[in-house]
């Protein structure tokens, strides 16, 4: 059997005990989206209803910073506070029926391909902004929700700084390149010399939410994937994750996404009860650009050390200097010490 | 240039017959970009579009590494006040680097910033030509 067959033996076993019914799983296929898991769209055939369903198989050698019985948890509470989450079906530690532990959810229509999601926002005036009011809406709802009950190892205690142990991360990073980087530890000066506040409530953050983990059709946001770097924090990295450069796959003036201003996504934050911070805004923006930059010189070190063969990561390295420009830009300006 | 051939205009030395480096890398280029792409789907294609585009890095490398490896130098140098003039940028930036995170005056940092930014720019000019048109200033919004 090849491993698609195996996997769709497995998912039927898994399925028909789940549901107590003899279960047929039909158009097996990979999606395109997904880099380090494997997420697997097919139908599932029950008693002649169908069920359009997405597995999501965490392989052995990835290392999720979520367990997939977390990350249901964390999709589920998401879900029921109004948030665009996928409906989970089902979730498997068992790693007998495929091999590895994954999770099903319900298969949500839509573009998320991040070009094909600003085609759509180009080829329709206003729905970019349409757009980003729907993502500033999921946002304020998710940091809405209450942090008690989220799994463990989420959990970071409410009077913790969220600022100081992301930028102890962010320290350990720039001491470890092999190559040193003068513009990044520029950025590390500056992130110490700006610590913000910290915010009134750590909340529950999406940890990815951006141009790429949306679902987009021609009525707007559908749906909201990949919870599996969920964590508590400052809310203003939620929102500023999503608008660094790096996401807005050329679209440069367009700050959300490549598919809008930053007025929309603040009005609605605002209006569904989200506190907005310009001051931490602006530094969880220089500490996610740095982080990326950071991401690529680690992928280029893993090329470079043989733990991948992937052209993808060689190139990476190359893509650092895109990230060290980013993070002189944002740190030129006083900006980052107005208050809001 | 003792040891060394000289580089030609074209990034190939004179040792080799034709084509040059340069050359061979536009070829290359072009068949990942009319042959492979029109008939490469997922996985592959998305690596010949990245092997297409390391392609041209590298030919820009070959074309303006070296002079930028020369005003890199130059300009760690002078910030630095290096007086022996054997380093290479990458020792350079080393020591800027370890100076920087030791905790420098703000009046060094600030010439740092600049000295870093043109260096990197020097480095966008090889890896993503037109990267630094955006001068990033609706960032100020928010």
């Amino acid at each position: 059997m090849s491993n698609l067959e195996t996997v769709q033996a497995g998912l039927a076993a898994f399925l028909s005990k789940e549901w107590g019914r003899p279960v047929e799983i039909h158009d097996l296929r990979a999606s395109s989206a997904g880099a380090r898991r494997r997420n697997l769209l097919f139908d599932a055939q029950c008693e002649g209803e169908t069920t359009r369903l997405v597995a999501t198989i965490v392989p052995p050698e990835s290392m999720p910073v979520l367990k997939v019985v977390d990350e249901a948890k964390v999709i589920r509470r998401a879900e029921r506070g109004g948030v665009l989450a996928p409906h989970v079906h089902g979730v498997c530690t068992d790693e007998q029926f495929v091999g590895s532990p994954f999770f099903l959810t319900a298969q949500i229509s839509g573009e998320t391909v991040p070009r094909r999601v600003l085609r759509l926002t180009e080829s329709n005036p206003g729905f970019g902004i349409q757009l980003a009011k729907q993502c500033g809406e999921a946002l304020a709802r998710l940091h809405a929700l209450r942090t008690t009950g989220v799994p463990g190892n989420l959990a970071r205690p409410d009077r913790v700084a969220p600022a100081d142990p992301a930028l102890r991360t962010m320290e350990s990073l720039v001491q470890g390149l092999s190559q040193p980087s003068p513009a990044f530890v520029l950025g590390l000066r500056w992130l110490e010399g700006h610590r913000p506040s910290p915010p009134r409530h750590n909340v529950l953050l999406h940890g990815d939410f951006r141009n790429g983990n949306l679902v987009v059709d021609k009525k707007g946001l559908r749906g909201v994937l990949d919870w599996e770097v969920s964590h508590v924090g400052d809310p203003m990295e939620d929102l500023s994750w999503m608008c660094v450069r790096m996401w807005r796959f050329g679209n440069d003036e367009q700050q959300v996404g490549g598919f809008s201003g930053l007025k929309p996504l603040r009005a609605a934050y605002e209006d569904f009860g989200g506190e907005w911070h310009a001051q931490r805004f602006h530094w969880w923006k220089v500490l996610s650009t740095l982080k990326w930059g950071l991401v690529l010189a680690v992928q280029a070190a893993a090329y470079l050390r043989g733990a991948t063969g992937s052209i993808a990561m060689a190139a990476s390295g190359r893509r650092v200097a895109e990230l060290e420009y980013d993070t002189l830009m944002l740190i030129r300006d006083p900006a980052g010490s107005r208050d809001a | 240039m003792h040891g060394k051939l000289a580089m030609t205009r074209s990034g190939g030395t004179h040792v080799q017959d034709p084509p040059m480096a340069v050359e061979l890398l536009k070829t290359i280029e072009g068949l990942l970009d009319d042959q492979v792409l029109p008939v490469a789907t997922g996985p592959l294609r998305h690596a010949s579009r990245v092997a297409a585009n390391l392609g041209r890095i590298v030919g820009r490398e070959l074309e303006l590494g070296a002079a930028q490896e020369e005003r890199a130098v130059e300009l760690l140098r002078r910030l630095l006040e290096e007086v022996a003039d054997a380093s290479a940028s990458s020792d350079l930036t080393t020591e800027l680097a370890a100076k920087l995170a030791a905790g420098a005056a703000l009046d060094f940092e600030r010439r740092a910033q600049d000295v870093v930014l043109e260096i990197v720019q020097g480095k966008l000019a090889i890896a993503k030509p037109g990267y630094d048109d955006s001068d990033c200033r609706e960032e100020l919004e928010s």
